[in-house]
């Protein structure tokens, strides 16, 4: 699930191929993400889940698979193990575009 | 040509503007760690006002004694805007000090080693300025600040002027902007002289006197796109400062 909005972020808004998202062991640095094409992917996350991540350069050497896989534990431990409804992560979303603060 | 007395005094006026800073800046020191024990709400508008008077008075003592004319009116209109991504190009040392003077309650992103800086860290940290080591918390501080009606100073340059009219511009300007929505305000520096640039040697003498004129440019809202709002606020300064 967070691997689709990841993979529709990088190809919409980063213009990463698609051939580049299906090798599965393609590195952020790979990617030829700029520091903040890797922010912004990481705010959109944000903006979906309602979580907050602040050491951005802890992905720089990972996988993408591991990014995906990390930020899931992120997004799971933020809501008690389960996985939030994204109906109402679309709520904090639109507060998230009036320039409030994610914490 | 000049005097003898002329490039004397210049000499005298170097040495007195580099040393009042210094005395400044270590004489507010211990305010600055006594007040680093305030909480944030109380520490930070403090600071914000400490720095600003204390540079302030710093710019006044450079008219005054080292024969330094700045024309920054156009920040009059500024200071009383809503909260603005407030832009320039940074063409010396000395444009920062103007308009953190004159923006009391204004918050800078600043290079990161400023922090640890023995002059300007303390204050920078009891004033809550922005740093940009890490981009993620730059970018969520500058938009914090901006909600909460604060105005965010950024050079787009991201260093002193190398390459005239600018250096490339940095997107992080763009990207604040875009996830804020805040306005952004250019305002262009020009100086008689390019001294304390970036190839201005710092125990090299100053032309005088130095006239620095602050301008008002347009005002830009934010688009969706980073890079094209980062082309479109280069080409302007480019055009602007080539222009002049």
């Amino acid at each position: 699930m967070l691997r689709q909005v990841i993979d529709d972020f990088l190809l919409a808004q980063a213009n990463i191929t698609p051939e580049k998202l299906a090798d599965p062991g393609i590195k952020m640095v790979d990617l030829g993400l700029d520091s903040l094409g890797v922010v912004e992917m990481l705010f959109e996350v944000e903006d979906r889940y309602g979580v907050h991540i602040d050491d951005v350069m802890q992905f720089q050497h990972m996988t993408l698979n591991e990014v995906v896989a990390h930020m899931e534990q992120i997004i799971l431990a933020k809501h008690g193990g389960t996985w939030p409804d994204l109906s109402e992560a679309a709520g904090a979303d639109k507060s998230l575009a009036t320039g409030t603060s994610v914490a | 040509m000049r005097s003898y007395f002329h490039v004397l005094y210049e000499h005298l006026a170097m040495g007195m503007g580099l040393g009042a800073l210094a005395i400044l800046c270590l004489a507010g020191l211990p305010f600055a760690l006594l007040l680093l024990c305030l909480p944030a709400h109380y520490r930070v508008p403090l600071g914000r006002r400490l720095i600003s008077r204390t540079l302030a008075a710093y710019l006044w003592f450079l008219k005054v004694f080292c024969r330094v004319h700045i024309d920054a009116g156009a920040l009059d209109s500024v200071r009383k805007d809503r909260p603005l991504i407030v832009i320039a190009n940074h063409p010396s040392l000395l444009d920062a000090v103007i308009l953190l003077a004159s923006l009391p309650q204004a918050t800078c992103v600043m290079k990161a080693s400023i922090k640890d800086n023995l002059l300007f860290g303390p204050m920078a940290r009891l004033s809550g300025y922005i740093s940009n080591e890490n981009p993620m918390q730059m970018v969520r501080q500058a938009c914090d600040a901006l909600a909460a009606g604060t105005h965010v100073v950024i050079f787009p340059e991201g260093t002193r002027t190398v390459v005239f009219p600018v250096n490339p511009f940095s997107q992080t300007c763009a990207m604040i902007a875009i996830r804020s929505g805040a306005p952004v305000q250019s305002l262009f520096f020009e100086f008689s002289s390019a001294y304390l640039g970036k190839s201005w040697p710092l125990f090299q003498k100053p032309t005088l006197p130095l006239n620095i004129k602050l301008s008002l440019g347009s005002k830009f809202e934010a688009e969706k796109d980073r890079l094209a709002l980062t082309e479109r606020l280069e080409s302007y300064y480019r055009e602007y400062l080539t222009r002049k």
